[in-house]
């Protein structure tokens, strides 16, 4: 099943357009600003004096996170709600699930195998931008810093892959399901912020700004959050491959 | 091979089964009829494991449909009326596909593959994208990734419906020769088809069953034998001088074509022809049918 998967990767060419997408992503941010400066002053009146500070390297390459946080992440709903949902739209999932297949092995040879291609995507994009930044701005940069930073990213991608999965299972419609992915993504990162006033940085969003701190050099502790996203996503497999089970296909 | 007892089947605000009861045993071709909305496919999906009931039990090969479907899985084999695959593979990939699924080694699943594509004619287009096949093509690879497992019990869900007549005529032959090998569980609204191949009639209406007979004794008690005529010109009142006849069931009039249910038909030999020579028709045309499938059908869901 898994090797399914891969194959379907490499014949709907999803192999190539995932990391050249978000390559093309990662890579617009430093570029952007880069040229910030320019872009402002060719919009300003001759005699205006304007001072915009040119970022660092380890600056520049910290907010490429937050480019991924909401562009990112639609690509990755959009390209994984289909996973089930759209099987089960054609009809093929009714094909496939009446052979001997066990259906938590369904669910999770597709979570695996979306899971490989994006953080491998993810991997090659961070590297990519990381090199391409480093040679824009002619700084330096702490490269453990930044490889700890891509680290403690990956449970943020498997998280949106869980949730994406997770809607797949059991709504009909895959559009429904990423629309519903989405909305749930953004309250799990976005909500507890403001429903507890005391802010222990446990939240998963702590988790990325963590990681934007690591990069400019700011010693953190990102255990906590790292350990709730981590649990997230175990809760999100199991429902998911529990209600696909639960299903009338 | 099936078993159901008393089964129910909910949906939110309608039951589509009221409480269903049938069983089959040996191979053969049991055809399973029933009008649109009937409830066909929703049996047929309870017992290939992909809804489970409301209610009753089922039993597939022995085992309870919801304690050990993966056990019944690898026996019976699920066709879909519209099959659906992974268009992007060719109709050879999806057929390893499927192998791998139940597990099979490659030599197995290579020797199977051709056997059963070239069975069901479609080996020329083995290496061809599944998304450039035609409805006919599609359904005879569904029909050949469903042998792939040698399966005991067959489930077909309108097998014959999207083919063109000599599509179907090819698929009926196969079905003739696979169910010496297994039985075939196959719905299908297409009367005359299921006449050619099947052993046994089951017929569900409105969620219950409501017959449930080989198809000897089923032409054999409820069918009345017809007789059609045709006469050189149509003869006044000749309708209301059969309808006094007490072996006469019912007439249906066109022009001068009369085709007549008769109760007994020795007794109708003799008297009919009299009737007629009486009334002074001048016969052309004078034929003794049997009553297709059809026939008892519509009468019986009426």
């Amino acid at each position: 099943m898994l090797k399914k998967e891969i194959y379907e990767f490499i014949k709907l060419h999803k192999i190539l357009i995932v990391p050249i997408s978000f390559i093309f992503l990662m890579v617009s941010q430093p570029i952007t600003l880069k040229l910030l400066p320019k872009i402002i002053k060719n919009g300003l009146p001759k005699d205006a004096v304007i001072h915009i500070p040119i970022p660092s390297s380890a600056e520049a390459l910290s907010t490429v996170f937050g480019k991924f946080e909401s562009l990112g992440v639609i690509i990755l709903i959009l390209i994984s709600m289909g996973a089930i949902a759209g099987e089960r739209e054609k009809g093929v999932a009714a094909m496939v699930l009446t052979k001997p297949i066990n259906r938590t092995t369904f669910f999770m040879s597709k979570w695996t195998a979306y899971s490989i291609l994006t953080i491998l995507s993810f991997i090659i994009g961070m590297i990519i931008t990381t090199f391409y930044t480093v040679n824009l701005f002619h700084n330096n940069i702490d490269y453990s810093n930044v490889s700890l930073a891509i680290a403690l990213y990956i449970p943020i991608i498997l998280l949106v892959i869980s949730i994406s999965l997770f809607f797949s299972s059991f709504i009909k419609s895959s559009i429904l399901s990423g629309f519903l992915a989405f909305v749930v993504y953004l309250v799990v990162m976005n909500t507890p912020q403001f429903l507890f006033t005391k802010h222990d940085a446990i939240f998963p969003s702590d988790l990325i700004k963590n990681a934007n701190d690591l990069i400019i050099g700011k010693s953190i502790t990102f255990l906590l959050p790292l350990i709730v996203v981590i649990l997230l996503n175990f809760l999100f497999v199991i429902l998911g491959s529990y209600l696909l089970n639960k299903q009338e296909i | 091979m099936i078993s159901c007892k008393n089964l129910v089947k909910e949906f939110k605000s309608v039951q589509a089964l009221k409480g269903v009861n049938f069983s089959i045993e040996g191979n053969g071709c049991f055809g399973f009829l029933g009008g649109n909305g009937a409830g066909k496919t929703t049996t047929i999906r309870i017992l290939a494991g992909l809804a489970k009931p409301t209610l009753g039990e089922v039993k597939v090969l022995g085992y309870d449909i919801v304690k050990d479907k993966e056990k019944i899985l690898k026996s019976i084999s699920y066709l879909p009326q519209h099959p659906a695959f992974y268009d992007y593979m060719t109709g050879e990939k999806w057929m390893h596909f499927i192998g791998e699924l139940y597990g099979f080694d490659k030599q197995l699943i290579k020797e199977r593959t051709e056997e059963l594509l070239k069975k069901c004619g479609i080996w020329d287009a083995r290496n061809r994208q599944i998304s450039g096949y035609s409805g006919g093509m599609k359904q005879r690879l569904g029909l050949a990734q469903s042998l792939i497992n040698k399966p005991k019990l067959l489930f077909l869900d309108e097998p014959v419906s999207a083919l063109d007549p000599i599509g179907r005529h090819e698929v009926l032959t196969l079905l003739l020769e696979l169910k010496k090998e297994m039985a075939i569980f196959m719905s299908s609204h297409i009367l005359e088809d299921v006449e050619k191949i099947a052993d046994e009639i089951i017929i569900i209406d409105k969620g219950e069953i409501i017959l449930s007979s080989t198809i000897e004794d089923l032409k054999a008690s409820y069918t009345h034998p017809i007789i059609s005529f045709e006469l050189l010109e149509p003869v006044e009142n000749l309708s209301s001088i059969l309808k006094n006849e007490n072996w006469i069931v019912s007439i249906q009039e066109v022009s001068n074509h009369y085709k007549i249910n008769v109760r007994e038909i020795d007794i109708a030999k003799i008297h009919l022809p009299k009737v007629l020579h009486n009334a002074g028709a001048i016969i052309t045309k004078y034929e003794i049918e049997s009553s297709s499938l059809e026939d008892i059908f519509l009468r019986l869901v009426n």
